[in-house]
């Protein structure tokens, strides 16, 4: 629901794309990885999710395709692949390692060291890769070419931060997205812990 | 302000924003090549929508194919999409129709190419893709969607309670009481932040709704003023709209030679007047008024922005008495009052030179929304056929107007298409993004576009067809010996 939010790279340096990134991910990754048997759950999960859009990324431009409806502002031969997605492995790998650590039994203080831990991990990474992201140095097949729908017009916003007059990242709203990290965080374990007791 | 008074400013407002006054759907008649075409384009009446396009082949022509192109008027598009083969429509050899998808709101040209022994050639079609209604939810899908969320509620419902009834239990295990009602609460309050979704689906849905209506069809906004000056009335017509004056839309492009064309329609359609206001300023146009009898008078304004998108701009204006003799502001300014408020003629219409413009409307009854028979001819008062001249580079004009206003239309032989906006689609190339440009190209050329008017003859039509029923009145202008006549008509749509 959220992902109009943060589907993007151009939306790396609002508040709100901290926010939402805070309030989803935490409880997804660490529900699972509660639940899971596996040695690096979170960070598994985080690859299977990267692994399955840049696989879009890299297949889709190979079809030929036409636009068919006008405005046509954008002569596409071929499908446009989806954005590049979150970096989320990196962030994955901090919240295993805490999850390895501190094992069982001590959730509540588990909750915040993942919550901080996350969007900590989260910001560095996006805040900055996001800045390559958006730049014509990454217009290759790599990440992607050619990624902007045929009835969109062409315009400075494809390599420029949007909305960061209205939306720029504060410390208050990195503190809301903290706590909304730990939160998820919090629900997660209590998500997960239930999840790995049901039988089947 | 008076109680009247403002009686009056409201009702002039709600005829304002009463949005479109016009034809929703797009009749064009005109040659495709060496094939003559009439084509109908049904507006959906939303965007994004489908609207749906027919086209007939006039005078038997055999032809391989005929396809159909919409192509959006701004020249920073990159290329036109592929276009579609429109179908024969079954039983009918001479008529084709397709469904076009118009996905953003604006000025269109839907390019109708036919190819047959003849050779290719592509006719021109200016479409509006403009919202004027909001589609109401049908009630058999709302009940459907509403038993499958009903569904859905519930069956969440049950797996909550079930998974925490049960769900680490082993197999074959009776939960006990404690559990049952665990499994209840946590149902219960599943329930409650479901019910929460709902009601935010529910602010997510108003919001998006009220975001359409709010992109529903509304003209630019603008006003008509009468003053005196030297006893004469003095009409002013202003586009006040602040997208007009912030330059956020195209500017205007003169049609037949006119930017403004200015119809002064008295309520109860007893007096019409059909006037070209000179350029004060880029908002303000003024026309000196004929000797209309006093009462309330419908203004109405036929406009072409750049795009080629046309519209018709409507207000209401009060006069009193009429003053001296009229001098016009334009040679192609004409009026006619129809011997004070009497009828118009049913099929024959006695003009001021004394020549007969007789409507050969057939015996059937006129029904909204079927092709309307609106083919006219003058004879002399000797009976013979008089050959007419071009008027504005038309043969004909053709304005009709419902009783209470709700709708007027200008039409010519080319349809309900704006000549101006047709032009502006042809001339206008790649390079073309400057505002203004195409319009001084348009207005330079105007000199040997008069000299390209299409030959008139004594017989007229108009491809149409009325949008809603009602009693209308038609008012047919034509030229013949430097003189500008007026046909009056009525006309009782089932």
């Amino acid at each position: 629901m959220g992902f109009e939010y943060i589907g993007f790279p151009n939306s790396a340096h609002n508040g709100l794309y901290y926010e939402v990134c805070a309030a989803i991910f935490p409880l997804l990754l660490i529900a699972g990885a509660r639940a899971s048997s596996l040695r690096w759950p979170a960070t598994t999960a985080a690859v299977v999710y990267m692994g399955v859009t840049l696989i879009m990324l890299w297949v889709l431009p190979v079809f030929p395709a036409t636009p068919k409806l006008a405005p046509v502002y954008r002569p596409l031969t071929h499908m446009a692949p989806p954005p590049f997605p979150l970096l989320l492995v990196v962030p994955a790998i901090g919240v295993d390692l805490w999850m390895q650590r501190m094992g069982t039994g001590r959730d509540w203080l588990l909750a915040p060291l993942l919550g901080v831990t996350f969007l900590a991990a989260l910001f560095v990474t996006q805040w900055f890769a996001t800045k390559f992201l958006i730049s014509p140095a990454s217009e290759n097949p790599f990440f992607g070419t050619n990624r902007w729908n045929y009835n969109s017009l062409p315009g400075d916003f494809e390599h420029r931060f949007w909305n960061i007059r209205n939306d720029p990242v504060t410390p208050l709203k990195l503190t809301v997205a903290a706590v909304l990290a730990m939160v998820s965080s919090r629900l997660g374990l209590w998500l997960g812990n239930g999840l790995a007791r049901v039988r089947r | 302000m008076s109680r009247p008074a403002r009686l009056a400013a409201l009702a002039g407002i709600a005829l304002a924003a009463s949005a479109h006054v016009g034809s929703p759907d797009t009749y064009f008649e005109g040659a495709a090549g060496p094939y003559r075409v009439r084509v109908i384009v049904r507006s959906a009446g939303v965007v994004p929508g489908l609207a749906q396009i027919t086209v007939r082949l006039l005078g038997g022509a055999r032809v391989r194919t005929v396809t159909v192109l919409p192509v959006y008027w701004d020249p920073r598009t990159a290329a036109a999409p592929p276009p579609d083969t429109a179908r024969i429509v079954s039983g009918d050899s001479s008529q084709y129709s397709a469904a076009l998808w118009l996905m953003t709101g604006g000025s269109y040209s839907v390019q109708v190419t036919v190819a047959g022994l003849a050779g290719t050639g592509t006719a021109i079609v200016p479409v509006q893709a403009i919202a004027t209604r909001r589609l109401e939810l049908q009630k058999p899908l709302a009940l459907g969607l509403a038993a499958f969320g009903a569904f859905l509620f519930i069956g969440a419902l049950t797996i909550i309670g079930a998974a925490v009834r049960e769900a680490v239990l082993p197999p074959g295990a009776e939960p006990d009481r404690r559990r049952v009602w665990r499994g209840r609460v946590a149902a219960g309050a599943g329930g409650v932040m479901l019910a929460g979704a709902v009601l935010g689906g529910r602010t997510w849905w108003n919001a998006v709704d009220h975001d359409f209506t709010r992109q529903i069809y509304q003209p630019l906004a603008s006003r008509a003023a009468v003053r005196s000056e030297a006893g004469r009335a003095v009409l002013r017509f202003s586009i006040v709209d602040s997208a007009w004056r912030e330059h956020r839309v195209t500017p205007l492009i003169p049609d037949h030679g006119h930017l403004v064309h200015v119809f002064v329609v008295r309520e109860g359609l007893g007096a019409f007047a059909h006037l070209h206001p000179v350029f004060v300023d880029s908002s303000d146009f003024d026309a000196a008024l004929p000797p209309l009898p006093a009462g309330r008078y419908r203004v109405y304004a036929d406009i072409t922005r750049e795009s080629g998108f046309a519209e018709t701009l409507t207000d209401t204006i009060t006069l009193g008495a009429p003053g001296p003799p009229w001098r016009p502001s334009d040679p192609d300014d004409a009026w006619v009052g129809t011997r004070g408020s009497g009828p118009g003629a049913r099929d024959s219409s006695r003009l001021s030179d004394g020549s007969t413009m007789a409507w050969e409307r057939g015996a059937a009854t006129l029904v909204a929304g079927q092709e309307a028979p609106l083919t006219f001819t003058v004879t002399a008062p000797d009976g013979r056929p008089v050959p007419l001249e071009p008027y504005m580079g038309m043969p004909a004009h053709l304005m009709l107007s419902r009783d209470d206003g709700a709708v007027f239309v200008h039409l010519h032989p080319l349809g309900t298409i704006s000549w101006a906006a047709q032009q502006a689609f042809l001339v206008r190339g790649p390079a073309d993004t400057a505002w203004g440009v195409v319009g001084r190209r348009l207005t330079e050329a105007e000199a040997t576009m008069k000299t390209m008017s299409i030959p008139a003859t004594a017989t007229i039509s108009f491809p149409y067809a009325y949008p809603k029923p009602g009693r209308y009145r038609l008012w047919v202008q034509m030229k013949r010996q430097g003189r500008i006549l007026t046909g009056v008509f009525d006309a009782e749509v089932q």
